[in-house]
């Protein structure tokens, strides 16, 4: 349809104010934190493709009428919170008409007893968690990106926040959702539709990130605040001892709130105190590297902002020189209970950390990791403001395969990138692999290249050991090209799922599976 | 489905890559009967019988297949029955699709391991029936239904392609299809190899028996015990036929652990329970034997999944003396509960709501399943498995 007339129509649905074409909103909407836009950005590129309108519908009636003209019109659809997603998941394409659903941002039912909480898909994940805490309950969903996030957004993606291992992750928080498919229709599922939480169609949307529908209303469970959480910090040897000790944890049939083992080189930029095994300063232990390799990692482990750029352009050496830093691994835990029942964790927890050769530090560790857990995405812009780019991956595998991945990623991305993890989100099975990366080159053009080499080698390296390409950042058009790999055969499930709930192929079109 | 396809064609197309030793012809039951030998197998057959509009049917243990108009192809697949991967480490086994259920629950307990649910006793049922039919269902509160066992898996898909999971514990990876996989009773596909979660033995089992006099009593009792003291087995069972000297109502836990902390909760258990129902001397295992003092009829075995209140609305609604001959509850897990009843006919069963009545999802949810299920297999290959188990076709 013209671009001027769809506007026009689009008018004629939604009240005024609550639609806008203006340019600056045409181009915020093309984009979301996909790194790879930033790099467009970096470049002075503005986005090649563009949408038509962004709406704001107010409820679930006006979002089913203009998903009903779009797919009489074929229009495609983008749905949007608050547009956090690093995968590309909202990018639109040309002529889109974008969804932004934060003025759907109520709470439309709390039931304590049963421990359920409905809400529109718009609330941002900290408002819902406050509000929750002044009625003594907690969603125990953290993502770091929660004063930025929308519970529409956790369920299109399968967010998981820093209380996994206690809470699990959004998937099984929900127990209800109701949807306007791509068809107009509304589907109602789990509690929302007379069902329970093991509606397998649950598994079917949540996830799918706006390409078979639009969620309108989530059902989550919520549990009481615990009496008592508190926070202590270990340090290991190595990242082997340290997983082991994650591992024992689970098996025994812990569940931490918090459990996240640094690698070495993340221990220092996660800015938590650390000693070398021999009770060293880091800081010191690395300054007395000789030349270039002292230099370095001095740079390093301040993060300075003038050493990043030329740091980065050599990405191997400065990856060989990390691991020469003479760091142990940092593991942050949580536990949460009453007071006795702590008392009880953390007495299995040390004899478990003791018995990997783990030494207890203390709660100072574990309360600055807790002062500064959401700090850590806005530390990217100082590189993207160096002109540099940062992404991650994030991967989960079983225990037995969790360190050769590790290895392996190391190996595979460092030829490109500058990266370090950090091991959270344990199972009883295995865990998840938090990669950061960073990389630089002068232009644009080129800083694509290596951006886009250093994904292709990660997920290899990923895949070779049966892990899943995305634990918790989902899919979008980043990692689109490995479904084949992460899951042959699910375009054939996914194609016949879409033919029935969006015929017209118009909802979020490209993103998760590419049926073109 | 054509139905037009003749029992020679159909040989004549799988014979093109598989041995002719491994394919035989039933003129009478007009159908042809392939051992598969590997995945690569199930999947020709399986795009053979797409291309040729021919149903397939696995051949079951507990299920029957039913009558067919035309030419189908019943698949063995008890060759498939290696134990593919096995990682204490992960707490994880593979197991292949015709793997028997009591053969590796025997294996992984040499290992020192356990499944976290109990393999179906009635015949030597194979991995693949397991998980597709409603037939055995949870351990209990401490390890969920049997589908929470799976943390991956490779199926066949109704046109001979492989589907296949990553071995994650966890994934942000679009939807998540085994789930439809495993509640369609097959209609989506044919698993092959699963990854299972499996359990440490642990050092001591403590079984705990009682009997009941008020049975609803107990069932609302029971899901405090299950919240309060996570059993890893809590079951009510109801038999009618029970020999002189057995209860008729009887509640089983067990309890898994060691020391101080086992103790404590088998005290809580007593506790809990203390009020509705009497500690019995009668051992676990002559309880649970149901087969013993009663013959299931296959076909007239009913399994279905209730809420909290469905299992109240059943209990409270048996007739003295009458309703299903033996009744299973177990399960206890989210509100949930999985009931098997042994009927010896329908009018006995009446008072069990259908698996309909009392669904996980609501009827649009199981429509667009039915829908979805029917795009996927144009061929109607795989649309009539629910059939063996007494399903819907």
């Amino acid at each position: 349809m013209e671009r001027g007339r769809l506007r026009d129509e689009l008018k004629k649905l939604l009240g005024p104010g609550r639609i806008s074409f203006a340019p600056q909103d045409i181009v915020t909407y093309s984009s979301d934190m996909y790194p790879a836009t930033q790099i467009d950005k970096l470049g002075k590129m503005l986005p090649q493709v563009s949408p038509a309108a962004i709406c704001f519908p107010e409820d679930a009636a006006e979002v089913q009428l203009l998903v009903r003209f779009c797919s009489q019109e074929r229009v495609p659809v983008v749905p949007c919170g608050a547009g956090s997603g690093v995968c590309g998941g909202t990018l639109p394409p040309e002529g889109a008409v974008v969804i932004d659903l934060k003025r759907m941002d109520r709470i439309l039912r709390f039931d304590p007893k049963a421990g359920i909480i409905e809400v529109e898909p718009g609330i941002i994940g900290e408002r819902l968690e406050d509000w929750l805490n002044s009625k003594g309950f907690t969603l125990g969903h953290f993502p770091s990106s929660i004063a930025c996030s929308t519970v529409g957004g956790y369920v299109a993606c399968r967010s998981a926040g820093q209380y996994s291992s206690r809470y699990g992750k959004i998937e099984d928080m929900t127990v209800g959702l109701s949807v306007i498919l791509g068809d107009g229709n509304q589907l109602d599922l789990g509690i929302l539709g007379g069902g329970n939480r093991r509606d397998p169609m649950l598994a079917v949307i949540l996830g799918s990130e706006g390409t078979l529908g639009i969620v309108t209303q989530v059902a989550l469970r919520v549990e009481p605040l615990p009496e008592l959480v508190d926070f202590s910090g270990f340090a290991f040897v190595d990242i082997e001892d340290g997983i082991a000790c994650m591992r024992r944890l689970l098996r025994a049939g812990l569940r931490p709130t918090v459990l996240r083992l640094y690698d070495p080189l993340d221990s220092l930029i996660a800015g938590m105190h650390s000693t070398t095994a021999s009770g060293e300063d880091v800081h010191r232990a690395a300054s007395k590297l000789s030349g270039l390799k002292g230099l370095l990692a001095g740079a390093l482990t301040d993060l300075n902002e003038a050493g990043i750029a030329v740091a980065l352009l050599r990405p191997s050496m400065l990856n060989r020189i990390a691991e020469l830093l003479p760091a142990r691994c940092m593991m942050i835990i949580g536990v949460q209970g009453d007071k006795a029942s702590v008392a009880r964790q953390w007495d299995e927890v040390r004899s478990i950390a003791q018995a990997c050769r783990g030494e207890d530090l203390g709660p100072e560790p574990g309360y600055h990791w807790f002062k500064r857990r959401y700090a850590v995405s806005y530390k990217q812009s100082r590189i993207f403001a160096a002109g540099a780019f940062v992404d991650t991956l994030e991967t989960a595998t079983t225990w037995d395969n969790l360190v050769p991945m590790y290895r392996a990623v190391l190996k595979a991305m460092g030829k490109e990138v500058f990266l370090m993890a950090h091991f959270s989100h344990a199972y009883r099975e295995g865990c998840s692999i938090y990669f950061t990366f960073a990389g630089y080159r002068p232009t644009s053009r080129a800083a694509h290249s290596i951006y886009k080499r250093a994904w292709r080698e990660g997920i290899e390296a990923v895949t070779r050991y049966s892990g899943t390409v995305s634990h918790h950042h989902g899919v979008g058009v980043l990692k689109r090209w490995a479904m084949g790999r992460e899951c042959p055969g699910g375009i054939e499930l996914f194609s016949a799922f879409k033919k029935i709930m969006d015929p017209e192929r118009v909802m979020n079109p490209g993103k998760v599976y590419n049926l073109d | 489905m054509n139905g037009t396809v003749s029992g020679t064609r159909l040989r004549k197309e799988l014979g093109k890559q598989l041995p002719a030793h491994r394919i035989s012809v039933s003129d009478s039951g007009r159908y042809v009967q392939v051992e598969a030998d590997s995945a690569q197998d199930v999947c020709y057959v399986v795009s053979v019988a797409s291309r040729e509009a021919a149903p397939v049917f696995p051949v079951p243990c507990l299920g029957r297949i039913p009558p067919v108009d035309g030419w189908h192809i019943r698949l063995s697949l008890s060759r498939l029955s290696a134990i593919t991967d096995f990682s204490p480490d992960s707490g994880l086994v593979c197991v292949q699709c015709g793997t028997g259920m009591q053969r590796l629950s025997d294996w992984l307990a040499e290992k020192g391991f356990a499944l976290g649910v109990h393999p179906e006793q009635s015949c030597e049922m194979e991995l693949w029936e397991f998980m597709l039919s409603a037939a055995s269902n949870s351990f209990g509160p401490r390890f969920g239904f049997k589908r929470d066992q799976v943390l991956s898996l490779s199926a066949v898909l109704p046109n001979g392609r492989l589907f296949r999971n990553s071995v994650s514990p966890a994934r942000s990876t679009g939807p998540d299809f085994s789930l439809p996989l495993l509640h369609s009773a097959g209609r989506f596909g044919l698993p092959l190899e699963i990854y299972l979660r499996i359990h440490p033995l642990p050092a001591q089992r403590v079984f705990l028996t009682f009997a009941l006099d008020d049975l609803p009593a107990a069932v609302e009792r029971t899901w405090e015990v299950a919240s309060a003291a996570t059993p890893e087995l809590i079951e009510i069972g109801v038999n009618r036929l029970a020999p002189g000297g057995l209860p008729q109502r009887f509640v089983l836990v067990e309890l898994w652990g060691e020391g101080k902390a086992l103790s404590v909760r088998k005290e809580l258990v007593r506790k809990l329970l203390g009020d509705v129902a009497r500690p019995s001397e009668v051992p676990y295992e002559m309880l649970l034997a149901f087969e013993k003092t009663y013959r299931f009829v296959e076909g007239q075995t009913r399994h279905v999944t209730l809420s909290r209140d469905s299992l109240k609305d059943l209990v409270e609604g048996l007739p003295p003396g009458g309703g299903p001959v033996t009744l299973r509850i177990r399960g206890f897990v989210d509100g949930l509960v999985s009931v098997t009843a042994g009927c010896n006919d329908e009018a006995e069963c009446a008072i069990l709501p259908s698996e309909e009545s009392a669904p996980s999802g609501s009827r649009e949810s199981r429509r667009i399943l039915d829908a979805a299920a029917g795009m996927l297999d144009g061929s109607g290959v795989f649309m009539r498995l629910p059939e063996m188990w007494g399903g819907r076709g």
